[in-house]
């Protein structure tokens, strides 16, 4: 750990560092000895201003050796020794490259013409053609695709009210999600037709799966706002109550095969070329 | 009496074993039978057969879902008349129930189902967002579910589809409520109730029958209340002639 960061710059700095303490001590702390004439409070001078170099050093390099986060310990320990904070000020994180190989991109930043992660995760490393290979750091390896508005996401209901139904996102598009996001489809967007005589109920049971378009990203607390008013957008898989999937028949009626009962849903007109025999 | 025959089917994986089901029959959930009339009976034609509660078609086969004795009506009706205490909201069902609590523009009702229902305060007759009605908490109310089913919370109105009350909203000032089981409810509602009647010929009375099993009544005296509530009751598993028996006692003043 004492050794790993260290690089020339450092030493130069820190050699100069050590120079400029003992300097000082030397000039303050001599003038009080000369007149005092002892060989033995020199030394113990000395002996002392190496001593407060070497713990120096040893801070610097804990604090060089830890990420980012620190950074504010950093600005701490500034604040104490005002006399040491030119060169102690030392990124936080791992050192990846120098400026000469690579362009910095996200997560990392520079400092002493050398290329430092700001964040922990996976380096990556992107040829551009001929310019110079752009470096970045990630926590996730895919990025997030996040429900846009206009864009066709696949739900499953939660739970269902007389004034809307509460679902989760599951996908956007074809891109499964890795968390759920949550959405509300209102009763006056069930519908193109007839909005004021839709009956959730009869659209929607909890447990189905629903295709839906994005209308509104919400606000801090609202969830996504979605509309299933259209003929492509609705209940796509639904179960009956005997448990079996039951086949759609209309665009508002779906039969169990089990039981030959038929159910009321607000059916998605799915084009032949994506359904599966 | 209609008769379905089977037979036993023995096969080399699995051993099916149909019994001779009769209406009138005690039936147990899961059992099955299947709809293959003999040629002997020559009035019923295969048919559509209807199925009532209590039972499911799966496929071919007809499935008992609830314990009971099977029942028939003419021409393709089928059903199971099963003993319940416990009340499961249905759309369209008139309950008593009791308000519990009031909070904004809606009250909430005990109808001894799993939830809560909620009525809305503009569900009477004449009521207004100025005019409310006067219900207080602890108020009976008899009043009939447009919303039942097992995903939403269950909604009650006091008005029919009109705007009228129709004999629904709130009652209740003195009489007695108690609690009786689903079976004895539905035959007191019935269009010529032979209870009703053996009870009319007895001193008058109001009375009040939610289809979740409570029933309200009211009489001149204190007596002659409990005597109606007892008597109702107690004639829940008797047959109609120990009723009558009980009744003329009664009348006779021997109790």
């Amino acid at each position: 750990m004492f050794v790993r960061n260290w690089d020339e710059k450092l030493l130069s700095d820190l050699a100069i560092l050590m120079v400029f303490v003992r300097l000082l001590l030397y000039s303050t702390i001599g003038n009080v000895i000369d007149q005092q004439d002892s060989v033995y409070t020199k030394h113990v001078c000395l002996s002392t201003s190496v001593c407060l170099v070497m713990i120096v050093v040893v801070l610097s390099t804990l604090v060089e050796s830890s990420d980012c986060k620190s950074l504010d310990i950093c600005e701490k320990f500034k604040c104490f020794s005002p006399c040491v904070c030119i060169h102690l000020s030392l990124p936080a994180g791992d050192r990846l490259c120098s400026t000469e190989d690579c362009m910095p991109g996200t997560g990392v930043y520079l400092r002493h013409g050398y290329i430092y992660s700001s964040l922990a995760g996976y380096v990556l490393r992107k040829n551009e053609g001929e310019e110079l290979p752009v470096i970045s750091v990630v926590r996730e390896t895919e990025a997030q695709l996040l429900p846009d508005v206009g864009a066709i996401v696949t739900c499953k209901v939660t739970c269902i009210n007389p004034r809307f139904a509460k679902v989760h996102i599951l996908y956007v598009g074809s891109t499964p999600l890795k968390d759920r996001f949550r959405g509300t489809i209102r009763k006056e967007d069930v519908r193109a037709t007839e909005k004021d005589r839709v009956e959730t109920y009869k659209s929607f049971r909890p447990g189905d799966i629903v295709l839906a378009k994005v209308i509104s990203l919400g606000d801090v607390q609202s969830n996504y706002l979605l509309t299933t008013a259209e003929n492509e957008l609705g209940v796509v898989v639904a179960h009956s109550e005997a448990g079996a999937q039951m086949v759609p028949i209309s665009w508002c009626e779906m039969q169990c095969p089990r039981t030959h009962a038929k159910e009321f849903r607000k059916v998605a007109r799915v084009q032949p070329e994506y359904l599966q025999a | 009496m209609v008769c379905l025959f089977d037979c036993v089917i023995l096969s080399c994986f699995y051993v099916i074993i149909h019994l001779v089901y009769k209406v009138g029959d005690v039936l147990l959930p899961g059992d099955v039978f299947s709809f293959q009339m003999p040629e002997s009976i020559t009035d019923s034609k295969p048919e559509k057969v209807v199925c009532g509660p209590g039972l499911r078609r799966n496929g071919d086969e007809v499935l008992v879902c609830k314990s009971g004795i099977l029942r028939h009506k003419q021409p393709n009706l089928y059903w199971i008349d099963s003993q319940q205490r416990r009340y499961v909201p249905g759309k369209g069902e008139s309950v008593i129930g009791i308000i519990t609590s009031k909070s904004g523009d809606i009250f909430k009702v005990d109808v001894g189902g799993s939830e809560q229902a909620s009525l809305s305060y503009l569900a009477f007759e004449g009521a207004t967002k100025r005019n409310r009605p006067n219900v207080q908490v602890g108020d009976l109310v008899y009043s009939q579910f447009i919303i039942a089913n097992k995903d939403m919370e269950p909604e009650l109105v006091c008005i029919d589809s009109c705007g009228r009350a129709n004999g629904m909203g709130v009652f209740g000032a003195g009489g007695l409520l108690f609690k009786v089981s689903l079976g004895l409810v539905r035959r007191l509602l019935a269009p010529q109730s032979e209870i009703a009647k053996d009870l009319e010929k007895m001193f008058p009375f109001e009375i009040v029958v939610g289809m979740n099993g409570r029933v309200w009544v009211k009489s001149k005296t204190i007596q002659q209340t409990l005597i109606v509530a007892n008597l109702l009751e107690s004639c829940e598993n008797m047959t109609a002639q120990q009723r009558q028996t009980l009744f003329r006692r009664v009348a006779d003043g021997s109790i």
